[in-house]
């Protein structure tokens, strides 16, 4: 059980915050995590079309490899937050959900932050520090 | 309106200041159409019948009625995000954004002071001003910061080196709960806003001063704010009478 | 009888102003400067010289040929009295807590009566006769009235206050309580 990263990318597919927990996952430039996170945001426009019940769906929720999972949360305005643990955490939905609340709080509401881009906001990293843990 | 009704002179004598076209068609508006203006019994409580989802005018309020109730916080968060991001557009420095900010405060410590008072002495034979320094400090750092921010400061202290400073401290001040400054702006303090209040009070009791708020964190209070007091010399002088 | 109030700004700027004047009697005070004032009709300033002697009845003949009415109820006078009060005013609110300063002045027939708000906004009453609870009650619910319009984010301490609701409830105190 742990959690190794979070991203969190905006409705344009860029990855506006990234960072790691633990060690478990290969370590990548941060350009690669760039690349990454827009196949993910295309990835998850496909999902979200291939709904066998017609209209739109909310795409992939969970993506399992053999040694980690990345869970993803959508909001409603199109922002994805995803969450990448080892496949025992049980607890990767409810963390998302704070991580949700947490932006809420020390991103929407912090005049120096302008939306759609890069999250630079110290009451944010504090925040998820404290609910995920210091990390590398 | 008046004009289909038989005395229409008497209307005239109406006050309402509310929509007379919805007030017509309720059947009990005939009876206060023609009546005089009164003071109602309870002041603050409307005279009249009044149409739902009309929104009394302020002087048919009851000052008391808010007292106890409750300002959305998300709401003020956003609002305030909102005030200074308006502000820094149309600044040209820190320095410059925080007087502006002190300003806005100013407008609400004026309304604060004089709204707090009147809840607090109107109902006193004799109501009573604060005139004395140090316990207008007092009041500020309790009955302000409670009614503004729902608990009071958390400290006031006076300067060593100098006789005209005095400070109130926040450890977490409710202004910049969600606000993280930039590294090349680390100097601002949006507490200037509550810097602002603080100086408007003080204004209006008599006691003019020059207020700012700066940074002062500590490892367990990381936000924590001090908004230092520059009391004019003519206040000084006035205590020294007192004392005297 | 008649009652004048005026609501100063902390600068001292005129924001309201109101004339009452009451069905109840005016009490009969006697002027002592009245008596020994010579005749100063050939005065431009005829008027207000009577006016501030206290003689309140007599009517003048000025060099430009009009009649005018002295008897301290010209306007002129009346802001004059209420503007030399305020040194008197200022000297006490710095050492009385009360923000009710009652009969803290008098010019012949008038008695100035005053309140204080926490904001430094001064309420000024000329009135004649002795009314203290009916003035304290009065001030009262002008204070009342003045928080509100205060609360009005389009107002500020030095805006004159021109609401009509505002005047109707002054002078409905007034002619409550005065």
């Amino acid at each position: 059980m742990a959690i190794f990263g979070l991203w969190v990318i905006n409705k344009a597919g860029g990855l506006v915050y990234q960072r790691n927990f633990a060690d478990g996952l290969a370590q990548l430039t941060s350009n690669e995590y760039l690349v990454l996170a827009g196949t993910l945001h295309g990835i998850h426009a496909i999902t979200s079309r291939l709904s066998p019940i017609g209209g739109s769906s909310s795409g992939a929720q969970v993506i399992e490899g053999e040694s980690f999972k990345m869970t993803i949360l959508l909001t409603a305005t199109a922002t994805k937050f995803v969450l990448l643990t080892s496949l025992a955490e049980p607890n990767a939905d409810n963390v998302l959900q704070k991580v949700y609340e947490i932006y809420s709080d020390a991103v929407m509401k912090n005049p120096f932050h302008t939306p759609e881009m890069p999250i630079r906001s110290e009451g944010f990293d504090t925040r998820i520090t404290a609910l995920i843990g210091s990390g590398l | 309106m008046a004009y289909s009704q038989p005395h229409s002179r008497v209307s005239v004598l109406s006050t309402s200041s509310h929509s007379s076209s919805v007030e017509h068609l309720s059947p009990t508006a005939s009876t206060t159409r023609f009546s005089l203006p009164s003071i109602p019994a309870t002041p603050g409580a409307p005279a009249y019948p009044r149409p739902a989802g009309v929104r009394p005018n302020i002087y048919d309020r009851n000052l008391n009625k808010t007292r106890i109730t409750e300002v959305s916080g998300a709401a003020f968060t956003f609002l305030f995000s909102e005030v200074v991001q308006y502000t820094q557009k149309r600044v040209s420095g820190i320095n410059d954004l925080e007087r502006r900010l002190n300003t806005l405060g100013y407008r609400i410590g004026a309304r604060v002071l004089e709204l707090m008072a009147w809840r607090a002495e109107a109902a006193s034979k004799a109501p009573k001003r604060e005139i004395r320094f140090l316990p207008a400090l007092m009041s500020i750092h309790t009955q302000v910061w409670r009614a503004v921010f729902g608990k009071p400061a958390d400290a006031i202290e006076k300067s060593v080196e100098n006789a005209d400073e005095y400070m109130i401290i926040d450890n977490d001040p409710l202004v910049e709960r969600y606000i993280s400054v930039p590294k090349d702006m680390s100097t601002l303090s949006c507490s200037s806003f509550t810097a602002g209040i603080v100086e408007a009070v003080l204004d209006g009791l008599g006691f003019p001063a020059r207020v700012t708020a700066h940074n002062t964190p500590m490892a367990q209070f990381p936000s924590r704010t001090t908004i230092l007091i520059k009391l004019e010399k003519s206040v000084l002088e006035r205590e020294e009478v007192f004392k005297g | 009888m008649s009652h004048h109030l005026f609501l100063l700004s902390p600068s001292d700027t005129p924001l309201y102003s109101l004339t009452h004047h009451s069905s109840k009697p005016v009490p009969n005070v006697s002027s002592p400067l009245s008596s020994n004032l010579p005749n100063w009709s050939t005065s431009a300033f005829a008027g207000t010289l009577t006016a501030l002697s206290g003689a309140s009845s007599s009517a003048h003949q000025t060099s430009s040929g009009t009649v005018r009415m002295g008897g301290g109820q010209d306007r002129h006078v009346i802001q004059m009295i209420a503007n030399a009060s305020l040194d008197v005013i200022e000297d006490i609110m710095k050492s009385q807590s009360t923000m009710f300063l009652k009969s803290v002045d008098k010019f012949n027939e008038w008695t100035v009566s005053a309140f204080i708000t926490p904001g430094n906004m001064k309420f000024v009453l000329l009135h004649e006769g002795k009314n203290d609870d009916g003035i304290r009650a009065f001030f009262t619910d002008v204070w009342e009235l003045y928080v509100k319009t205060m609360l009005n984010p389009f107002h500020t301490a030095h805006t004159p206050i021109r609401s009509t609701i505002f005047d109707t409830r002054v002078r409905s105190s007034a002619k409550k309580h005065l």
